[in-house]
C-alpha cells in the first residue's frame, strides 16, 4: 500500500450513515405526529 | 396535503437510490479508500444546511419588507429544519474528520464558522420562543437572522479565502464523474426531505399564529 494511502474506516462510515439516518427518520417522525397533534396533517 | 406527502416520498426514494449507487456502484477513492464514502451523505447535508438558512435570509427579508406572516411563518420553519441539518452535518463530519485528520474536531475557519452558524440559529430559535408578542418575534428574529446570514456565506466561501484543513467544494469539476451521480442524487434526496419537512413546519407555525393572532 503506498504511503498516504488511508485504509479501514468502516466504522466511521458506518457511523456517518446510521446517525443520519436515525437523526431524519427521528426527526421527519417527530414533525408528522407534531403535524397530526396540531391537526394540521 | 398530497404534494407535501409526494415530496417526502421522492426524497425517501432518491435518498435510498443515491445512496445504493455510492456504496455499490461508486468507485473507491484512491487515497481516501472507504472513509470517502460519508461524502454522499455529508455534502448533500451541507448544501441543503446552507439552502436552508439561505431561504430563512429570504424569509427574514421579506417580513422586514412586506410584514405578511407567510414569511414569518417560513422563517421559523427554516431555522428550525436548518438547526437539526447544521446539528447532523457537524457530527457527519467529525466522523469523517477523525480517520482522515486524526482528530474529530479542530478549530478551523470551516468547522468553527458551522459551530457559529448553528448556534447563532440556535439562538435565533430560543429568542423567538420567548417573546410573546409576535410581531416583535417575528421582527426581532428577522433581523438577527439577517444578520446572521452573512456568517453563512462565511462559511461557504472561507475554504475558498483562508487556508484551512477542510477541503474545498465539491462540485463536479473537483469530483470523479463516476461519483457525481449518487452525490446530485442525495443532494436532490435531502433538499426534497427538507421542503417536505419545512413544509410541514410552515403549516403548524401558521396554525400557531392563527391562535395567537385571534387570543
Amino acid at each position: 500500500m503506498p504511503a498516504g494511502v488511508l485504509t479501514g474506516g468502516e466504522e466511521f462510515v458506518a457511523a456517518a450513515y446510521i446517525v443520519s439516518f436515525v437523526v431524519l427518520v427521528l426527526f421527519s417522525g417527530t414533525m408528522i405526529w407534531r403535524a397530526r397533534q396540531e391537526g394540521v396533517l | 396535503m398530497k404534494r407535501v406527502w409526494a415530496t417526502g416520498a421522492v426524497a425517501v426514494l432518491l435518498l435510498s437510490v443515491g445512496t445504493y449507487i455510492g456504496f455499490f456502484h461508486a468507485p473507491v477513492e484512491q487515497y481516501m479508500g472507504i472513509t470517502q464514502k460519508i461524502m454522499y451523505v455529508h455534502v448533500p447535508t451541507a448544501w441543503t444546511t446552507l439552502l436552508t438558512f439561505t431561504a430563512a435570509f429570504v424569509a427574514s427579508v421579506g417580513w422586514l419588507w412586506k410584514r405578511t406572516w407567510t414569511w414569518d411563518y417560513l422563517l421559523e420553519s427554516t431555522i428550525e429544519v436548518g438547526i437539526v441539518l447544521g446539528c447532523l452535518l457537524s457530527v457527519q463530519g467529525a466522523l469523517w474528520a477523525k480517520p482522515t485528520w486524526g482528530v474529530y474536531w479542530d478549530w478551523d475557519p470551516r468547522l468553527t464558522s458551522v459551530a457559529v452558524m448553528v448556534l447563532t440559529y440556535a439562538g435565533i430559535a430560543a429568542l423567538r420562543s420567548f417573546v410573546d408578542d409576535p410581531v416583535k418575534r417575528a421582527t426581532w428574529s428577522s433581523v438577527a437572522s439577517a444578520v446572521g446570514y452573512v456568517n453563512v456565506v462565511f462559511v461557504y466561501l472561507c475554504v475558498k479565502w483562508l487556508r484551512t484543513l477542510h477541503q474545498p467544494q465539491s462540485s463536479p469539476s473537483t469530483v470523479d464523474s463516476a461519483m457525481v451521480l449518487p452525490l446530485r442524487i442525495n443532494a436532490f434526496g435531502m433538499i426534497f426531505l427538507a421542503i417536505f419537512l419545512i413544509a410541514l413546519r410552515y403549516r403548524m407555525a401558521r396554525a400557531q399564529r392563527a391562535r395567537e393572532l385571534e387570543a
